[in-house]
């Protein structure tokens, strides 16, 4: 089941943000409102990761894709051998643009390079 | 999305030909058909993180290696939040500091250390720094531009992929290859280098330094 997406939108110059922050780094304007987006979109990046930290080598080889939802937000996506859609994403030669929807258990990523995940949330 | 023509060879290329008498990869072959990491990145576009010590002296004085410019800048650690996945804004923006500082432009170095920890950092970095153009840092690379007698030497330490990355004393490490440049005592000397620049980066791209060095009265 698809799924929507908690973003945080700032209040002062409307950029939006899929990680929490406590100033905009848009306008470094402070207050934030919480708002829903379909968790549907397009690919726009994606990456396979083979070698992963401590941390995350169990979970290796996933492919980490980003994804552009509608109002001009990215968010990035773990899956994995545990994610049926990782098949079908690894038998295609590249699947930029493809139509993606964001289901329930998906692994968000709230951080930095593919390699280096800090932070992972999982969609309840 | 601006996709880079980069092939493979290319990225191989970054650090093979021009650090070959500091390589242990000297087989291109050996490297094509590296362990996957992160894909297209292989083990030998991933430098190794290593022990490594580095220290330098500072003195006061008008003769000698000179620091012209000192500059830092932040920018987005989220993948998520980049603008264009080929940039890095913190690097574009530590350099144009310094270049003001220091009152001079890219055209002004004559040798480069910079931080490439993964072969695509060169690429990106050589750009941001302002050497060359937006989008056409892979073709530098193939055209050789920055080698010994290019248009900008780059790394001539072997940088972080062939030298090997010990985060903490990698950043010094760089200021030695240059601080040598200048005094014209580097293994692998450019003729006549009087300004010499050092680019570090740290957290995920998000946090770039660059120091800009002049020999005088050397």
């Amino acid at each position: 089941m698809m799924i929507d997406i908690e973003i945080y939108e700032c209040a002062q110059c409307n950029q939006k943000y899929v990680q929490r922050k406590w100033i905009c780094p848009n306008c470094h304007h402070i207050t934030f409102h919480q708002k829903k987006v379909k968790g549907e979109g397009k690919v726009f990046s994606f990456t396979k990761i083979h070698v992963s930290s401590k941390g995350f080598a169990h979970l290796t080889p996933y492919i980490i894709v980003l994804i552009d939802l509608s109002e001009r937000i990215q968010i990035c996506i773990l899956y994995n051998n545990h994610t049926p859609l990782i098949k079908k994403l690894c038998s295609l030669p590249n699947f930029f643009s493809k139509s993606i929807k964001i289901k329930k258990g998906s692994i968000v990523c709230i951080s930095t390079i593919p390699s280096n995940i800090h932070l992972l949330k999982t969609f309840q | 999305m601006i996709l880079t023509p980069l092939k493979r060879p290319f990225v191989l290329s970054i650090f093979v030909p021009d650090t070959r008498k500091i390589s242990q990869y000297e087989d291109s072959l050996e490297t094509t058909e590296a362990d996957m990491i992160t894909e297209p990145l292989g083990l030998f576009d991933c430098s190794p993180t290593t022990d490594g010590a580095a220290a330098i002296v500072l003195s006061k004085g008008e003769n000698g290696v000179i620091i012209r410019a000192s500059a830092q800048a932040s920018g987005t650690t989220q993948m998520q939040e980049a603008k264009d996945l080929l940039s890095l804004p913190a690097i574009k923006e530590s350099a144009n500091q310094a270049y003001q500082k220091a009152g001079l432009g890219s055209e002004d170095i004559d040798v480069v250390e910079l931080h490439d920890c993964f072969s695509m950092t060169e690429i990106i970095a050589i750009e941001e720094l302002g050497f060359f153009d937006k989008g056409t840092g892979w073709e530098a690379l193939e055209k050789g531009l920055t080698k010994h007698d290019g248009k900008i030497p780059v790394n001539t330490s072997g940088g972080l992929l062939s030298k090997g990355h010990p985060m903490g004393a990698t950043g010094l490490a760089q200021i030695h290859q240059i601080v040598s440049q200048l005094c014209g005592t580097s293994c692998n000397q450019v003729d006549g280098a009087k300004i010499g620049m050092a680019q570090n980066l740290g957290g995920t791209g998000a946090y770039s330094t660059v120091h800009i060095f002049e020999g005088v009265n050397l």
